[in-house]
């Protein structure tokens, strides 16, 4: 009780509450900006921490990453181009929902999901850490392959409408992930002594050219046919949700929820494989909704945005629990610990009491204010949509190109940029899913190496994938979202 | 729609007459600003990892320090690209006028060993100064059967390939680090490569990994928790800190082999010596500046002193390179182009 | 129906030469390591090549066509897009030349040109402000290492950013 006390008292002063709305602004400015990561966010902040106690240092960093991972999904609304890798998913409903004239709700809904992510996984966090952390460990390389393919059932829902050619888009989207050093053995792979391909193709600048640029191209040769959906500058506020309407939805936002803190909790997947599961889930429940997944469906916000955020405060329960940071974020708040002269590791909850009741309130604090915060800097990012679209469309474009240089500082990014965003017109011209692509090029690193490396600890048996029941389940689990539209099709016939 | 196309003709025909203008009188207003007082303006840091680890943030905070004794600030900025090339190439391609400085680790070096960069970096840079050591240490799980060295390598001899050991990327140091002990120890092990730091610790705390090797300040966290236990220093003799004195130091038990990470920084090698000096003089007093020396203490990287002068650092560099040359060759991870 | 046959033909040409490539890949006789670095790419180029069999023969089968503008010049919007994707293109050049400051004002000034804008007073702030926000945030304020350019405009850019 005297720790609550304590920590209620270092958290709710003037000072740490300034920085806590500093660090969430921040935070979604540097999220909404395509290429600029929340880790970048959190390593700019880290001079401004030094003459600070270390409390109100984290709070800010935490805020920050909060921020961060709220504010993609503003632009992965607006613009189509996913401002943070965790934002991927919210742009297959979010955008196609703006387009339909509903920009403020599709906002409201990112913005308020992200908030109710967030609040759970920090009770999550502040309740059962220690938990959850040592049951993290169950997860090794076995369940990781699972883990990817299940992630790679989501195609079954993005890509409805032509099933076959998803799958080609994942499988090239696969072999894309393949280029550059191999992971296992060193060896260069489909890189033609090219020094630039060696660290793989980034799947943020295939994004912002294949998602954000191809977009700018279609839109262009409608803005020649007089396409009235462009010209129409409808007004852009922000609706918060009806809690009647939210609570027609509770169950999207408690599964992405769980969905986001769990994945959070296993160190080698962040928010953007857990964004993707829980769309995956949401869009396979519930596909018979209208508007229809990739329409522009709510649900297709709730789920990704709630999970994004949830994955925060699950990944910091094996940061602050076993010293293993949840996700890359975390491992840099993790090296931030060491500066501001914390101790990182498992001794640090046992020192420092209060540290991690101060990042529960400040999480608190910080989701509450994003209902705030997100309302004025939304309001402030709609004024580009009121662009005429030979601006925005300009815009956009150098938006997408400083992103993706943004990434690595380099050329080559913006250069696979360009050619990703031919690639996206042509792909989207042939009704082959972009996010499909996508989806194959992001998962592939984690099933290929984590399948090797199972094989490899199993000294070169295939049984750890069987012996292993958490992994087993995990497996069947992603067989059955794979095969589950084929069994309901054979028994709807069988039906009718 | 006409009248637009031809504006745009129009415009990009002058713009690239202007560039060629431009570009042509460049060489000469460049040479003469350089006589001038060094430095003018901001030098960048240039750092070939990413943001985050362990030195980035080595290089972000003692470019703090050192931008206070030179004047100027020294701007930290990422090029991870292509393990480290990007970094490179983008160093090598600026100007030699100083205001470009490249942090370096024994990546550069393994890079050059493993022949996969056209450029060559000990034949275009030149070192400024080496600054800290970072020690490497093996260890495994609480729950291991293995509760020495010995035992440890009595296992591994017996059963060829058994144990696996983790490390980060193939190829990299830490490759070098488990195949290199291992043919000084005289053993077979298996390295099996992961992403992250935090993926590696995962490993061997849920049991797919049997031997665990970190840099000392990571590995400390897990030894302090008691969920691994320290069995050997890669160094010369024990270290000072409390929970590690009992842990023998590798040549100590008969294998003689050393090696860890270390930090430093070079430069361009026609930079002119005047500039050059400048420099060294600046992260000279950085590295005698209390501030680092207080953070070299909370990182635990003052052990073992890593600092070191240009010429000695030059020769350490040729002698750690024919040691990843030997090592690469036998994993066969040299390009043989 | 024939340019997506082509589109398929370019598509199975891709999954050939990256299968070939696969092939190629030297294998290191590991005993563990039994799917090596060629295992898995050989198997989803596989997979992708029958897919993609599958997929052409229904396309011959629906011979459904397919609009695609940007090889239609006689189409105002097919040259538009060629002129943006060109445009697009001579940015990124422009960039290691100009620096991103002038390539930007620049790009931002004429793109929208090309779709006959002509509200010269507006475009002109426009593309010096959104180049200004761009180079303030992403360089100043995020300390991107912004392209600076060569020769004048490298030493130009210092004043920027």
């Amino acid at each position: 009780m005297d720790i609550i006390l304590q920590s209620i008292e270092v958290v709710f002063n003037p000072l740490t509450l300034s920085l806590i709305v500093i660090g969430t602004l921040f935070g979604i400015i540097c999220g909404s900006l395509p290429g600029l990561s929340s880790s970048m966010a959190i390593i700019l902040c880290l001079p401004f921490t030094y003459s600070m106690d270390p409390i109100p240092a984290i709070v800010l960093l935490v805020t920050v990453y909060l921020g961060g991972a709220t504010g993609g999904s503003i632009s992965a609304i607006l613009l189509k181009t996913p401002g943070t890798p965790e934002a991927i998913a919210t742009t297959f409903d979010g955008y196609p929902m703006a387009q339909n004239g509903m920009a403020g709700k599709a906002l409201g809904l990112a913005v308020t999901a992200s908030a109710f992510g967030a609040i759970f996984s920090a009770f999550i966090m502040l309740l059962a850490a220690p938990l959850l952390a040592s049951a993290a460990l169950s997860f090794q390389s076995a369940e990781y392959f699972g883990l990817g393919l299940i992630g790679l059932g989501c195609i079954t829902s993005i890509g409805a409408r032509n099933q076959m050619k998803a799958i080609l888009a994942v499988l090239i989207g696969l072999m894309i992930s393949t280029i550059g050093i191999d992971s296992i053995n060193g060896m260069e792979r489909f890189s033609f002594g090219q020094p630039f391909l060696l660290n793989g193709i980034n799947y943020i600048s295939v994004m912002i050219g294949a998602f954000a640029i191809a977009e700018v191209y279609k839109n262009i040769e409608r803005y020649y046919q007089r396409d009235t959906n462009l010209r129409t500058k409808g007004k852009i506020s922000m609706t918060l949700m009806k809690f009647s309407d939210m609570a027609k939805m509770w169950d999207t936002f408690l599964k992405g929820s769980i969905l986001g803190t769990l994945i959070g909790i296993i160190p080698a997947a962040g928010g953007s494989i857990a964004s993707l599961i829980a769309y995956g889930e949401a869009s396979g429940r519930h596909k018979d909704e209208k508007p229809s997944f990739g329409d522009g469906n709510p649900r297709g916000i709730i789920a990704p945005e709630s999970s994004n955020n949830a994955a925060i405060g699950g990944s910091m329960v094996p940061t602050m629990v076993l010293g293993i940071p949840g996700s890359p974020v975390a491992a840099v708040i993790m090296a931030s610990f060491l500066i501001i002269g914390l101790t990182p590791g498992p001794l640090l909850i046992r020192e420092q009491p209060i540290l991690l009741n101060a990042i529960f309130l400040a999480m608190i604090a910080s989701a509450l204010l994003l209902f705030i915060g997100g309302r004025f800097v939304t309001s402030q990012f709609a004024h580009i949509l009121k662009l005429p679209y030979p601006l925005l469309g300009t815009f956009i474009v150098a938006l997408g190109l400083v992103g993706a240089y943004s990434l690595n500082n380099s050329f080559y990014d913006v250069f696979v940029m360009f050619i990703f965003s031919l690639v996206g017109y042509f792909f989207d011209k042939f009704n082959y899913s972009t996010a499909a692509l996508i989806l194959g090029l992001i998962l592939g690193d984690l099933i290929e190496n984590s399948l090797r490396r199972q094989i490899i600890v199993g000294e070169g048996s295939l049984m750890g994938f069987v012996s292993r029941p958490l992994a087993l389940a995990i497996i069947v689990v992603a067989i059955i979202t794979f095969i589950w539209p084929a069994i309901s099709k054979l028994l709807n016939s069988k039906g009718s | 729609m006409k009248f637009s196309k031809n504006l745009v003709m129009a415009l990009t025909v002058g713009v690239l007459i202007a560039i060629a203008v431009i570009t042509d009188i460049q060489d000469v207003s460049v040479s003469s600003a350089n006589l001038e007082i060094f430095p003018r303006h901001s030098v960048e840091m240039v750092i070939p990892f990413g943001t985050g680890g362990a030195s980035d943030i080595f290089a972000r905070q003692y470019s703090q320090i050192v931008s206070r004794y030179l004047g100027e600030s020294l701007v930290a900025i990422n090029k991870s690209g292509a393990g480290t090339i990007e970094g490179l190439l983008y160093a090598v391609n600026a100007p030699a006028d100083g205001y470009t400085i490249l942090e370096i680790t024994p990546s550069l070096l393994i890079v050059e060993a493993q022949n996969k960069s056209s450029v060559k970096f000990r034949t275009e840079f030149e070192p400024l100064l080496k600054i800290q050591n970072d020690i490497v240490l093996f260890g495994v799980a609480d729950n291991s059967p293995h509760n020495t060295v010995e035992e440890l390598l009595t296992f591994a001899r017996e059963n060829p390939g058994n144990l696996k050991i983790g490390g980060l990327s193939p190829g990299g140091l830490d490759n070098y680090i488990a195949s290199a002990f291992a043919e000084a120890a005289g053993i077979e092990w298996t390295y099996v490569p992961y992403k992250s730091g935090a993926e590696l610790k995962a490993a061997i705390l849920g049991g797919e990994l049997d031997v665990y090797q970190d840099k000392l300040i990571s590995f400390m966290g897990l030894v302090s928790s008691g969920d691994v236990r320290p069995l050997v220093v890669l160094n010369d003799k024990r270290l000072d800190v409390p929970g590690l004195q009992d842990v023998p130091g590798s040549v100590e038990k008969g294998i003689n082999f050393t090696q860890g990470s270390w930090r430093g920084f070079s430069i361009r090698k026609d930079t002119p010596l005047e500039i050059k000096n400048v420099l060294i003089e600046a992260f000279q007093k950085a590295y005698d500046d209390p501030q680092y020396k207080e953070m070299e203490e909370r990182e635990m990287t003052n052990l073992v002193p890593g600092y070191m002068e240009a010429g000695e650092f030059s020769n350490s560099w040729d002698a750690e390179y024919e040691n990843f040359a030997t090592i690469f060759k036998e994993l066969g991870l040299v390009n043989q182009q | 129906m024939a340019i997506e046959v082509i589109f398929n033909i370019i598509l199975g040409l891709f999954i050939v030469f990256y299968l070939y490539q696969a092939m190629q890949l030297p294998n290191i006789d590991d005993t563990v390591d039994i799917l090596g670095a060629s295992g898995f790419p050989q198997i989803i180029g596989v997979l992708a090549l029958m897919v993609l069999l599958f997929i052409t023969i229904n396309t011959i089968k629906e011979n459904k066509s397919v609009q695609l503008s940007l090889f239609n010049l006689k189409l105002p919007e097919g040259r538009l897009l060629l002129v943006n994707i060109c445009l697009l293109a001579s940015y990124i050049v422009l960039l290691s030349i100009l620096g991103f400051a002038v390539s930007t004002t620049l790009y931002l000034f004429i793109a929208p040109t090309s779709f006959g804008y002509s509200k010269w007073r507006l475009l002109t702030v426009f593309s010096i402000v959104g180049a200004l926000v761009l180079v303030s945030v992403f360089g100043s304020v995020f300390y991107v290492p912004l392209p600076r350019g060569i020769g004048l405009f490298r030493e130009l850019s210092y004043l920027v950013y």
